[in-house]
């Protein structure tokens, strides 16, 4: 078992992008960090494993509760406590995204995939991990959420399926929220800008205007820094503005 | 004569409702046709196995099946009504506080819930684009803890059949209808 002061964190789709930014900061701040992966073609996180042996690798689906549970089990076995979960992991709505009325009709499989993934796998992960986030002492819960997010806010007319599970990522947030805040638990929802897309060789791709590791770095900030208004749930972006849900 | 479309009218709000259409002359339809005036989904599926909060094991299955019942099953209806719509185009959906980011209390039902929540985002982002084509919306919650049905019935009727103002795309001041909100039977509005 190792020595509590040591945190621990699971941090989702870290593949690329934010979360691997975010999983290397963390480890090189000296956190245990088991970091998940589902790209067979992206190898960024083995060749992060060589420079951070507290940065492990591990392959999680986070739309398949049995994967949950056996990375649940690992680190229960060789930690035993979890002090932050990370819930990154994402799939972008692609071409063709449905859109009421367009020229396709709305693919229902690729709407309900994007739902398991984007929406339903952060309560599922905080509720499969309850018992190490219980032993933890941090308690913090951060959720990698987006400015398509809010309905308030919305003035886009396609890309409905990335659209509606971040909306419902908030509100699955929002009822963690009510159940967990009161047992002492803190959260962060975080808008993390439109981040270029990290290739397999690690090279950034033209579109996006921010660089996830500046993205991360601010994440990071977020995550280690209390807040004096812990009861409120706010959806924040990297300039520390607070968006409208 | 004009149609209404019901999803259901297997509940007493339903059947409440389509009353009052057929009372003002509007024949009720459950099946696609010509000139439907609305679309209103008049269900209210439960799943009860999903009925958990964190910590007692939420069931996925459970939650997706919710959400297919929530988002799938009246979006892929709409879908094939949509062509057949004439004015005023009303798209009419029921929700309620449990979808709201801003106001939800619960801690149970993460399935219905956020299916709740994203389908109020796919309702907001389709009438951004379906305004321009003549389409209307509605997001209505008939409080049905507190009203009977037939006063939840009658307080939808004229919600959805009441126009809001709306001078068109250039005039910011008078877009009530191009701003989509979520009104429960007295009237008042919930956050998203």
């Amino acid at each position: 078992m190792y020595n509590q002061a040591k945190k621990c964190a699971l941090v989702t789709g870290a593949d690329r992008g934010l979360g691997l930014s975010l999983a290397r900061d963390l480890a090189k701040a000296g956190w245990q960090v088991y970091a998940g992966r589902i790209l067979s073609e992206y190898t960024l996180l083995d060749d992060l494993h060589k420079d951070y042996l507290n940065l492990i690798p591990v392959w999680l689906d986070v739309s398949k509760p049995a994967d949950i549970c056996l990375i649940r089990d690992r680190i229960a076995q060789d930690v035993g406590y979890l002090d932050l979960l990370v819930s990154n992991a994402a799939l972008m709505g692609g071409n063709g995204a449905a859109e009421l009325g367009g020229v396709n009709p709305i693919d229902f499989d690729a709407m309900e995939l994007s739902f398991r993934i984007n929406s339903l796998a952060a309560p599922l992960l905080v509720d499969i991990l309850f018992p190490l986030l219980e032993k933890g002492n941090m308690k913090r819960l951060f959720f990698t959420s987006s400015e398509i997010s809010s309905i308030k806010l919305m003035h886009r007319t396609g890309d409905m399926r990335y659209a509606m599970t971040k909306a419902a990522l908030n509100l699955g947030v929002r009822m963690l929220h009510n159940s967990l805040r009161p047992l002492g638990y803190t959260f962060r929802l975080y808008q993390p800008g439109w981040m270029k897309r990290v290739q397999p060789d690690g090279t950034r791709s033209e579109s996006g205007n921010v660089d996830p590791d500046d993205s991360a770095r601010v994440a990071l900030s977020l995550i280690l820094e209390e807040r004096p208004d812990e009861d409120r749930l706010i959806l924040i972006d990297r300039f520390g503005h607070e968006l409208a849900f | 004569m004009q149609n209404v479309y019901f999803t259901t009218l297997k509940n007493d709000f339903a059947r409440g409702l389509a009353a009052q259409f057929e009372n003002h002359g509007y024949q009720v339809v459950t099946e696609s046709c010509p000139d439907i005036a609305f679309f209103i989904d008049t269900d209210f599926p439960e799943v009860p196995e999903e009925d958990r909060q964190v910590g007692e094991g939420i069931n996925a299955e459970a939650a997706a099946a919710a959400y297919r019942k929530v988002v799938c099953e009246p979006l892929a209806k709409l879908e094939t009504v949509l062509p057949y719509m004439t004015s005023p185009r009303r798209i009419c959906f029921t929700n309620d506080v449990r979808a709201s980011v801003n106001w939800s209390a619960e801690t149970r039902g993460y399935g219905r819930n956020m299916a709740k929540a994203a389908l109020n985002q796919i309702l907001v982002l389709s009438k951004n684009g379906l305004i321009e084509k003549g389409y209307t919306f509605r997001l209505f919650d008939p409080l049905l803890q507190t009203l009977s049905a037939e006063q939840a019935a009658g307080s939808a009727y004229a919600y959805f059949t009441h126009d809001r103002f709306d001078d068109g795309p250039d005039n910011k001041f008078r877009q009530d209808e191009r701003n989509l909100v979520v009104r429960d039977a007295l009237g008042r509005e919930i956050p998203w």
